[in-house]
């Protein structure tokens, strides 16, 4: 009975059961861990020989990688993005962007250690502009990337001012921290309404119905913990300092602010370890459920998309990226350690000493670089299949329909986030 | 050959059904719909590299839209052998290199600008507005790196060297205060310098930002004569009244944040970045040490000091090489150090001697 239920509401328009042919899935992950293992790796190695120079081609490379390994209704899709459009956008950047990025950094020098009333207004400003720029880099990264990727044929596609978007993203922040955080939700729906509704597969938009209400339970069973030991934290500093202003002519001031900053007491500094450990795993779950909602609200014709998400190995993927983080890096330096005190020991030999520091030294910069490496074959890999295998399609068929755009895509790559660094891969 | 493939025109996103043969010259695509089209057999490119698993997919071309995806099982080794092209990777450099051009161009100018005016320029003006709790930092991580790099030059690379606090201390600020007086520099009053003496067997001083100068006590046992110590006491004094210090650490920092920019961050590019900078080394511009000897010298003559011996001391050095200077040429630029000297000999026209003989002990014996 549930083979049929599953069979009928199946995307492919209803493969016989009885047929011998094998039904098309909706969404096919064929990437193998291993290969993109070694192709980072020596994405990796090029690019440090380079100087940095190669990111261009390992980028593009690791691109086609994913794109040519994500299947859609059997037909995968294609990266058709150059490696010298990145290094066009890289060039720009620098010509224009870095001076002006170099004259602001400047400024910001300047401005800080200062406590004066307009120069913290200042620094707003110059942080508010900062946040902005990156989500204008970022908008247009995407709009890139979404521009160079094409299945059967069709290129996809993202309209809209990324300043608009920009403007969205800064209102929002200010807005939840308004609100203490309620508004969060609204936040993010709304900037991927935004990002749906501009996106665009051949001539046709996708379209998004979703309200941050829908968001607000799992928000608030995530956040509310976090959030309100945040507020009693800050609370009781704001508190301490204005005891110890008050009393600032007083004899025993210092002795009054002690007791404000101890009046917290030990249950809630217990419970605020606590939260700081939990609060990540809450925020994990959070983004999964919130995942799981915004795909399920966005639609293109009537196509629609649904993707039970689970938290398990979402999580279990992130314990597994940590765990070879912290085998990479802590095993070589017991190994070196090791072998080093013990030949001191034998030999006396001070030298053994340095030559461990070197060791060390030589390591950490090997961990340092490996870590982009890990988490593109454990996280980003793991992501990835995790949403093919779930995601469902319904009405899949209707993107055969879809027409060619005549809109040009941009000419050049990603320069500005490449500069500011935004974005994995 | 006969194969089945999916086509896909570029124009409308649905794939046609279709028989895929090979006749003359050309890849013949018969669409079930009684479509027809034809590809050159050189003209032919895989999509992406054949992966096993994965159907084989051919385009014409680079820059035409249409597609054939093959069925699984399809096998295009017959293909292999008429097709020439197959695998050729068609770049984009044919068609960016114009732009390639003007934008590196562009990338160079502005780079180059921004090292050579606006990152010296900048670093002057903020040099000078710095708060002071922003530049007591910059000396300590300046001072920890140049302790750090210089304590593995001299073999000496596990422990912290010793600061000195002999009685000589003293005689080094009574000297010091001889030499300069206090004055405002932008918004920072200048007052004679802190003297930090470090007991490592090298042979040279620094001034660091927020008025401090670095002495080695390998500096102390080199010299011959107390006005050669009074000598580079004044050269780095006057380094400090003009905050040459604090301007070279602001450009350091600048370099190093440009840098970073340049190689990208997201493949440990900072690493490299660090790596380089170090390499790239440090040292006052030529003009900026002819300031700071004309300066000494005068302050060396106001005292009544004789300032012939710091132009012994900078000729005895230009005879030496010693590797930690590549590092951290503050105090010598060599090609120009016997010319310097011959300048410092035509300006001194003091007599006097800048220490007694017991107090002149007394600085050397400062860190046992």
């Amino acid at each position: 009975m549930t083979e049929t239920i599953v069979a009928s509401s199946g995307p492919v328009g209803g493969p016989d059961p009885s047929s011998s042919e094998r039904p098309v899935p909706d969404v096919q992950f064929t990437g193998l861990r291993m290969p993109l293992f070694k192709l980072a790796l020596k994405n990796l190695l090029f690019t440090l020989a380079t100087f940095g120079i190669y990111r261009f081609w390992a980028k593009t490379r690791i691109r086609q990688y994913f794109w040519r390994n994500i299947q859609f209704h059997g037909q995968a899709l294609e990266y058709a993005g150059k490696p010298s459009e990145l290094l066009i956008g890289f060039l720009i950047a620098l010509a224009v962007l870095v001076p002006i990025f170099a004259v602001y950094k400047g400024i910001g020098f300047v401005m800080q250690g200062s406590s004066n009333v307009t120069l913290m207004l200042l620094n707003i400003a110059y942080i508010a502009t900062l946040l902005a720029f990156f989500q204008f880099a970022f908008y247009r990264m995407w709009r890139y990337r979404l521009s160079r990727t094409v299945w059967q044929g069709i290129h996809f596609g993202l309209d809209g001012s990324p300043w608009k978007y920009a403007a969205l993203r800064l209102g929002g922040l200010v807005l939840t921290f308004l609100t203490l955080g309620i508004a969060y939700p609204w936040y993010r729906v709304a900037i991927w309404r935004f990002r749906a509704r501009h996106t665009r597969y051949g001539d046709q938009h996708f379209a998004f119905a979703g309200s941050g209400a829908d968001l607000l339970m799992p928000w608030l069973g995530a956040a509310t913990l976090p959030i309100v030991v945040l507020i009693i934290w800050l609370g009781s500093i704001v508190s301490g300092m204005i005891d110890s202003a008050a009393m600032a002519t007083d004899e025993v001031s210092g002795l009054l602010s002690f007791q404000a900053e101890s009046r917290l007491g030990g249950l809630f500094y217990l419970i605020a370890i606590l939260t700081v450990i939990a609060s990540p795993v809450l925020n994990i779950w959070y983004r999964v459920r919130e995942a799981e909602y915004l795909i399920n609200a966005t639609t293109f014709k009537n196509a629609s998309f649904y993707a039970p998400l689970r938290f398990r190995p979402i999580i279990g993927s992130v314990l597994r990226w940590l765990a070879s983080l912290f085998l990479l890096s802590v095993l070589p330096m017991i190994l070196v350690g090791s072998v080093s005190i013990s030949t001191i020991m034998l030999s006396h030999d001070m030298t053994a000493g340095m030559s461990m520091i070197f060791w060390i030294i030589g390591l950490s910069v090997i961990v340092v670089t490996m870590v982009p490496v890990l988490s593109m074959t454990i996280l980003n890999y793991d992501f990835t299949r995790h949403v093919c295998a779930v995601l469902q399609i319904q009405n899949i068929e209707v993107f055969d329909d879809v027409a060619r755009s005549t809109r040009p895509g941009p000419s050049y790559g990603e320069g500005f986030a490449d500069a500011l660094d935004v974005g994995a891969f | 050959m006969i194969a089945r493939a999916l086509y896909f025109d570029g124009r409308i996103a649905g794939g046609q059904p279709a028989t895929v043969t090979v006749l003359a010259q050309n890849l013949v695509i018969s669409c079930d719909n009684g479509k027809v089209v034809h590809w050159p057999l050189s003209h032919l490119r895989y999509v992406d590299p054949p992966s096993d698993g994965l159907p084989p997919r051919l385009r014409n071309l680079f820059d035409q839209p249409d597609r054939l995806t093959f069925d699984d099982a399809s096998d295009l080794s017959p293909l292999v052998s008429l097709c020439p092209n197959l695998t050729r990777a068609d770049s984009a450099w044919l068609q960016n290199w114009p732009r390639l051009l003007m934008w590196g161009v562009g990338a160079i100018v502005s780079i180059f600008i921004l090292f050579q005016i606006v990152l010296p320029s900048l670093s002057q003006v903020i040099a000078v507005n710095l708060p002071p709790s922003t530049e007591t930092r910059l000396k300590e991580v300046a001072k920890t790196q140049i302790i750090r790099i210089l304590s593995f030059d001299s073999g000496n690379p596990a422990g912290s060297p010793k600061i000195c606090n002999g009685a000589g201390m003293q005689i080094l600020e009574r000297l010091t205060r001889a030499l300069s007086a206090d004055s405002i520099v932008g918004i920072h009053k200048y007052y004679p310098p802190r003297i930090e003496v470090v007991d490592l067997d090298i042979d040279n001083a620094f001034a660091l930002p927020d008025n401090t100068i670095l002495l080695f006590s390998g500096l102390l046992s080199s010299l011959r004569n107390p006005n050669e110590l009074a000598g580079i006491l004044a050269h780095e004094i006057a380094h400090l009244q003009m905050r040459h210090p604090t301007e070279l650490y602001l450009r350091e920092i600048g370099t190093f944040a440009i840098v970073g920019l340049l190689f990208g961050d997201v493949t440990g590019g900072s690493v490299l970045a660090g790596a380089s900078n170090l390499l790239i080394g440090s040292s006052y511009s030529r003009n900026a040490e002819e300031m700071a000897d004309g300066s000494a010298v005068s302050m060396m003559n106001k005292a009544g000091f004789d300032a012939r011996p710091l132009a012994d001391y900078l000729s005895r050095l230009t005879s030496e090489e010693r590797t930690y200077e590549k590092r951290f040429p503050l105090l010598i630029s060599h090609p120009a150090a016997a010319d310097r000297a011959a300048h410092i000999r035509d300006w001194a026209t003091g007599t006097g001697s800048a220490l007694s003989e017991p107090d002149w002990r007394l600085v050397r014996q400062i860190c046992s």
